[in-house]
């Protein structure tokens, strides 16, 4: 209702604000509320998505950059299929995500339970193991690379104590991905045991006494007690931890640069080498839009699945 | 980290702070109008883009740019340095927002994927309308390097063939006659050397390989091989030749077992760091890694030319230059700081300082003679004049970037574990063809 519909009220507007008195826009809180969204709002849509949504339509066109764009519709995608460089590397982040996710996922979850005590010194043991998560991955990257040279690194010269003699890891297309792997869980799991303690100490203590007194104790205490309440934790790393392995990308270009071969390529790395080494902008998009297809597919298939197993109660 | 690095600048003026941040912005299209505002006489402000891998390396660059500004005082040079990988990656953001340079480093291997894109001005007019430049003075090999559609569109200051790097110091620790200063070694002059060299107890090996397609390149090239034919159209690495050379770089490694095993695929230094580590007396690479292995050798070396395998000794020349970029307002004065800062003096200011080896013939005869390893540098001068062996220059095809991955993926893992380089030469040839069609 405006103040024009109550004409006996002509002084409503220098008595302040009532609840049938309509504000201008300006003054209303919506509008503030707008004014101070718009910083974020703005830097989100200009350097968001104006670029996912420009890296949507590159993938339909063909660009050096440089040139004018051509239009060439699907071309783009109808090339992935017979790139065998494309098919390997999908199969590498593939290969790269499950042994990263399964390990760091259950390594953190082992290493939380660890350190989930009151013991004297706990704290420092926490944050040695969740040190290697806010190193730089560069950095780190250059450190692994001795750590796996044949001759003299350390992860042979470990093996050679058990009398194994090690592979050249980095050179060895056989086992150059283990070891990016093995990296990327030592690197990763730091961060997910963070977020295990944390799940494990919002369990309260009253369950673990009902199930005392119930009669349960250690393994089945876990299974039946712990997992369940820990389940949405469990999740939300599953989750995470999928989506950036699918971007693993600087250890690969660092430790390996996509080979021996393509025993490495990943795909975030293949799209780097076909737009800034090959100066495909429009397939490196296409190969981007895939990407984030085949992570769609899996984030709402875990979505669709979590009802049966996860539980929030 | 790396890859953001902000540009050495270097002197910080007002004027060259708003300029330079004005192009960082990649707004190209206002620096004319703060250049108008700023510029009291009428003198012509330049930006020149360049690759600079550290601070003395910058620090030289504004040297011959300041002789140039000396020479031409209506000339205002502004140098921006960038670090080798970061300037490629700056030059296509520069280019695509309309913001380049004035002038633009090059290099030959990566000319043609520019040029090919129209991001170079063509100089002919220029060399014709300019009565005092001879072009000539420049080595024709890389003069031919930087030509595209029958037009040179850069003036180079550095340039290089592969030559081989001894280790005296480990040819006489071994007792082994030194390689001939001049005349090529026959490939199997080369095998006998390094069974020589290759000694299992003292750890010594005859020579190391670089793994990758530029570097055997050379070695196909001496066989009578090619990677692609003449007019970049058809693909050769199926051809006797290819297989045989890589077939004998395979047997270096795995037969003689006279060359270190390549253990390290993915670092690209790791022949040059084998070499100055002590234990291998030969390397083959061209006149740029002067400069770091002088810092890190401890031993006495020197340089001889490349083996000469059954169409004699045949490496690659390359190089680098500037040019005029196609954005630039004022191509005109342009040329005057290019002609300038590629003149014999500046080469010679850049060789004296030890970090290139000059494109001109007249800057290697004026040079000043240092007691600086290697003594027989000259060598390099005589490969490139064609008095040593049958040097070429390695031109590209636009898909050369390509090219080269697809042999760092089919062929680079055979060097450290061995195989059929019948068969990796078959598959890669495939694939080159096919990079070759698409143009």
């Amino acid at each position: 209702m405006t103040s024009d519909a109550t004409p006996r009220l002509p002084d409503t507007r220098t008595s302040g604000p009532s609840p049938r008195y309509r504000q201008p826009f300006y003054r209303s809180n919506g509008f503030s509320a707008a004014l101070f969204l718009l910083p974020a709002t703005s830097g989100f849509l200009l350097f968001v998505c104006l670029p996912v949504l420009a890296a949507f339509a590159i993938a339909f066109f063909q660009w050096d950059l440089v040139g004018t764009p051509q239009f060439i519709g699907l071309r783009n995608f109808a090339a992935l299929l017979k790139d065998r460089v494309f098919l390997a590397a999908l199969w590498n982040t593939a290969y790269y995500t499950v042994g990263v996710v399964t390990l760091s996922v259950s390594l953190g979850l082992l290493a939380a339970i660890l350190v989930n005590r009151a013991i004297r010194g706990i704290g420092i043991a926490r944050v040695l193991l969740a040190m290697p998560y806010v190193t730089v991955t560069v950095a780190m990257a250059i450190v692994w690379r001795w750590i796996y040279q044949p001759e003299i690194g350390l992860m042979n010269a470990l093996l050679g104590v058990f009398g194994i003699p090690g592979p050249n890891w980095l050179s060895s297309r056989v086992w150059a991905m283990p070891a990016l792997i093995l990296m990327g869980v030592w690197k990763s799991f730091g961060y997910n045991m963070i977020l295990f303690i944390a799940g494990l100490q919002a369990v309260p203590a009253s369950v673990y006494e009902a199930a005392a007194i119930d009669g349960a104790t250690g393994y089945k205490r876990f299974v039946h007690v712990t997992l369940p309440l820990l389940s949405p934790v469990l999740f939300f790393i599953t989750v995470i931890s999928i989506i950036s392995s699918f971007e693993v990308f600087d250890s690969a270009l660092v430790m390996t640069g996509g080979g021996p071969g393509t025993a490495t390529t990943t795909l975030v790395l293949y799209i780097y080498e076909a737009g800034f080494e090959s100066f495909h902008f429009g397939y490196a998009s296409a190969i981007a839009l895939s990407l984030f297809a085949v992570v769609l597919v899996v984030t709402l298939a875990q979505l669709a699945v979590q009802r049966r197993w996860v539980s929030y109660d | 980290m790396k890859r953001n690095a902000p540009a050495l600048r270097a002197g910080l003026s007002r004027r060259s702070f708003l300029k330079g941040s004005t192009a960082l912005m990649g707004a190209g299209a206002l620096a004319p109008l703060l250049g108008a505002s700023a510029a009291q006489a009428q003198q012509a402000s330049l930006r020149w883009s360049t690759i600079a891998f550290g601070p003395e390396a910058l620090a030289l660059w504004q040297q011959i740019a300041t002789r140039a500004e000396g020479l031409h005082p209506d000339i205002k040079a502004q140098v921006e340095g960038t670090p080798f990988n970061d300037y490629w990656t700056k030059l296509q953001t520069q280019l695509a927002s309309g913001g380049s340079a004035d002038l633009l480093q090059m290099q030959s291997l990566r000319f043609p994927q520019y040029a090919s894109r129209g991001v170079l001005k063509p100089l002919g007019s220029y060399i014709s309308a300019d009565s005092g430049f001879d072009v000539n003075d420049f080595y024709p090999t890389i003069r031919q390097a930087f030509e595209y559609d029958g037009q040179l569109q850069i003036l180079p200051f550095d340039i290089g063939a592969y030559v081989t790097y001894i280790n005296v110091d480990l040819f006489k620790e071994l007792g082994v006659p030194l390689p001939d200063p001049e005349k090529p070694m026959s490939w199997d002059q080369l095998v006998d050397t390094a069974k020589a060299l290759t000694n299992p107890d003292k750890g010594t090996y005859g020579l190391v390989l670089s793994p990758d397609l530029d570097s055997s390149t050379p070695w196909l090239w001496s066989n009578g091989g090619l990677v692609y034919s003449d007019d970049m159209k058809t693909a050769k690495l199926d051809s006797p030749e290819t297989v045989g050379a890589v077939q004998f770089l395979f047997d270096l490694l795995f037969k003689h077992k006279v060359a270190l095993p390549v253990t390290d695929l993915s670092n690209a230094n790791f022949a040059p760091e084998a070499f100055v580590g002590g234990k291998v007396g030969m390397y083959f690479d061209g006149p740029w890694r002067f400069v770091s292995i002088r810092q890190n050798a401890k031993f006495n070396w020197d340089v001889v030319p490349f083996p000469a395998g059954q169409a004699g000794s045949v490496p690659w020349v390359a190089g680098s230059g500037w040019g005029i970029s196609s954005q630039s307002s004022n191509p005109d004065k342009a040329w005057e700081l290019l002609a300038e800062l590629t003149s014999t003096d500046s080469l010679k200011i850049l060789y004296d300082a030890g970090r290139v080896f000059p494109a001109r013939k007249s800057t290697f005869a004026k040079r000043t003679q240092t007691g600086d390893a290697p003594q027989n540098a000259g060598v390099v001068a005589k490969v490139l004049n064609g008095e040593i062996g049958a040097a070429r220059p390695l031109i590209t095809p636009a898909a050369y970037s390509e090219i080269v991955q697809a042999a760092r993926q089919t062929l680079t893992p055979l060097f450290a574990e061995s195989g059929d380089a019948a068969a990796a030469l078959g598959d890669l040839q495939g694939q080159v063809q096919s990079l070759l069609d698409r143009g």
